[in-house]
């Protein structure tokens, strides 16, 4: 029997697309999260009230940003979820080695976000329809734009934010799939950040939120995401090189 | 040709001070071949095996898979198929659907034979891979070792759990699909008595080393037994390695040894009242991987 | 094998099944097919024609009688004889049990 001469891209298509079809139920547990992030959403974010001359006023204002944080967890949870032990070897009972397995992990992960983007977009549009029909339309005023232009704006952060959540939740799966101590860790890490963070008053964490969250512009704003992304999926591929399957 | 070129291989779990499950062994594995990966409990078969196919990384020595180092090699990989007991499938899928899926992985994929062989023993389309029980899995996995017809196809236990049915059924359908489409196999087994009329080679690890590897004829007339009056029988081993002693009575001993007596000598030991029998694979086997001298009967005596 | 050839089935010059077609008979690797047709050829029962694979020969038949009796034959009388002595039976008396078997296998046919 012959061998044949194998492509790395070829494999890596393959597995994309057989995860695609077999972990279908990452994209109902999304629904799940979202729906939830929406039940959230019905309570108002704040209130005010004022009252002159017999006459009161008290407003209600109401957010999305709950479902998006809620996507943003769930696509850290699925990154960490692919580097996980189980869903390794199911890449390894076919045809699969280190890049392939990677290479298609990624693409699934940049499909998750493109797709959490648009659906977290549809949910906030969602709430603003139950809003509405919850409150008296006469009173209630959505504060929105209709272009379609803001609109894909807007589903290309959110995934690109999610793109970067998901690429570091690959990374920090990695680091506990090279060693388990990571477990203990990376949230002492993290608490110990965020610590220092309320005692000097925002000099650690802030800057990062800051670097990403204040970029006004579109372009360097993907840019930014695009290259952290990429340097931390290259860093989980050099952690995972000596990685061992179906051990 | 040689496919599967090992040298001096060592594997140790872990960190250096972690179990040592293969220590410096060296095999050649003939291209085209059914070759019997056979050994004990943790004589380190399923090592050898998974480093073979790429999954583990030896801690010393070379290991070349068609002059590759298998290590995550993708041209090794497209070209191998490795089942087990512990192969992972989606449990979103079905066991139909799992079998479409691997079919477009590998290119010699044969889709009609895997759906006769699905049909026969008759395994649930629709069932998902975790409700099945141990043998049908076996079954299942088994199917698909053999419908890849990957260049190098491995088999770690496949039989587990299967029926002597269905084992007899899978030796032939694995005898048959390598007449018409010959590959380099390895087959590890427990039970070698089974498996040898299968093979062409037998490799024999124990404790992480080659122990044997030769033509399943040469190991069949590897060792000889031998049935006589002890002193007799201690005259004739007094040069000779002896695998295997176990006495019958005062007098009368059993002793294997290895089979290099020629013709004048054979008639001279049986001129002295020994009886020569041969000794089957399965027993040269047990004689050559015994942890220590002498077999059951010395702990049972000693208690 | 030689029982196929002795009983008729494979007539002399006929081609002999391959080490494939063998190792599908009897379920066994080809390689260890190959190895009993050639332990075949060198007993001079079946010969090679370059090409086209293995034929019986036209000694074939009486090759394997002769064969079989010298080996197996001789072998199961030494046997005999053996286990006669241990039993302390006679010459006649094991004549004699040999006789009575042989005529009683006739009388059946």
């Amino acid at each position: 029997m012959f061998w044949r001469e194998a492509s790395v891209l070829d494999v890596a298509h393959k597995q994309f697309v057989y995860k695609l079809k077999a972990y279908i139920n990452v994209f109902s547990a999304l629904v799940g999260v979202q729906l939830l992030g929406l039940l959230f959403s019905l309570n108002p974010i704040g209130g005010s009230g004022t009252s002159s001359g017999g006459m009161s006023f008290s407003a209600q204002y109401y957010s999305g940003d709950i479902i998006v944080w809620f996507t943003l967890f769930w696509g850290f949870v699925v990154a960490v979820t692919l580097t996980q032990k189980g869903y390794r070897d199911i890449d390894f009972t076919f045809v699969s080695n280190r890049l392939s397995h990677h290479l298609s992990n990624i693409s699934f992960l940049l499909t998750t976000s493109l797709i959490g983007g648009v659906s977290a977009l549809c949910a906030s549009v969602l709430l603003k329809v139950i809003i509405y029909f919850m409150n008296d339309p006469e009173v209630t005023v959505i504060k929105d734009s209709y272009a379609l232009q803001e609109w894909i704006l807007g589903v290309l952060v959110i995934a690109l934010y999610l793109f970067l959540l998901t690429s570091s939740g690959y990374f920090v799966g990695m680091l506990v799939q090279l060693n388990k101590i990571f477990i203990v860790i990376l949230p002492a890490i993290l608490f110990g950040f965020l610590i220092l963070e309320l005692m000097f008053g925002g000099a650690f964490v802030s800057p990062i939120v800051q670097f990403f969250a204040t970029e006004t512009s579109f372009l360097l704003f993907s840019l930014k995401v695009l290259i952290t992304s990429s340097l931390l999926f290259v860093s989980s591929v050099f952690v995972g090189r000596r990685l061992e399957v179906r051990s | 040709m040689t496919v599967v070129r090992c040298e001096n291989v060592s594997k140790v779990y872990g960190n250096k001070n972690g179990t040592q499950a293969l220590t410096g062994l060296s095999v050649n594995i003939k291209e085209n071949a059914i070759t019997g990966v056979i050994g004990r409990n943790g004589a380190g078969k399923t090592t050898f095996l998974k480093t073979v196919a790429g999954f583990l990384r030896p801690t010393q020595g070379t290991v070349k898979v068609f002059a590759e180092n298998p290590f995550h090699h993708i041209k090794v990989a497209e070209n191998t198929v490795f089942i087990d007991g512990t192969m992972m499938f989606p449990p979103t899928l079905t066991l139909k659907d799992i079998l479409q899926e691997a079919g477009r992985f590998y290119k010699n994929w044969d889709v009609q034979l895997a759906e006769k062989l699905f049909s026969y023993f008759a395994l649930p389309c629709d069932k998902y891979h975790h409700q099945l029980s141990k043998g049908m899995k076996s079954t299942f996995h088994m199917i698909i070792g053999i419908c890849a017809r990957s260049p190098l196809t491995i088999f770690d236990e496949p039989t587990e759990g299967m029926d002597s049915a269905v084992r007899k059924d899978f030796y032939r359908t694995l005898l048959k699909d390598y007449l018409a489409h010959p590959r380099t196999i390895l087959l590890s087994s427990h039970h070698l008595n089974e498996i040898e009329d299968l093979l062409e080679e037998i490799f024999i690890i124990h404790q992480g080393e080659n122990r044997l590897h030769l033509p399943v004829d040469e190991v069949k007339n590897y060792a000889i037994g031998l049935t006589g009056e002890k002193k007799v029988i201690e005259r004739i081993c007094k040069n000779r390695e002896v695998l295997y002693k176990r006495e019958i009575s005062h007098q009368y001993i059993y002793v294997v040894v290895k089979n290099d007596l020629s013709n004048g000598e054979r008639v001279q030991v049986e001129g002295d009242g020994v009886k020569i029998s041969a000794v089957s694979t399965e027993d040269v086997f047990i004689y050559l991987t015994q942890q220590k001298e002498g077999g059951i009967d010395d702990v049972l005596e000693r208690s | 094998m030689e029982t196929e050839i002795l009983s008729g089935h494979i007539e002399v010059d006929e081609k002999m099944y391959s080490q494939y077609q063998l190792a599908d008979m009897f379920n066994i690797n080809p390689a260890t097919a190959a190895k009993g047709l050639n332990l075949l050829a060198d007993a001079n029962i079946v010969y090679k024609k370059r090409g086209l694979g293995m034929f019986v020969s036209s000694e074939a038949k009486a090759l394997i009688i002769d064969k079989r009796k010298s080996q197996t034959l001789g072998k199961l009388v030494k046997e005999i004889v053996k286990e006669a002595n241990y039993l302390n039976v006679s010459e006649e008396e094991l004549v004699e049990m040999v006789r009575v078997e042989m005529r009683e296998k006739g009388d059946s046919r």
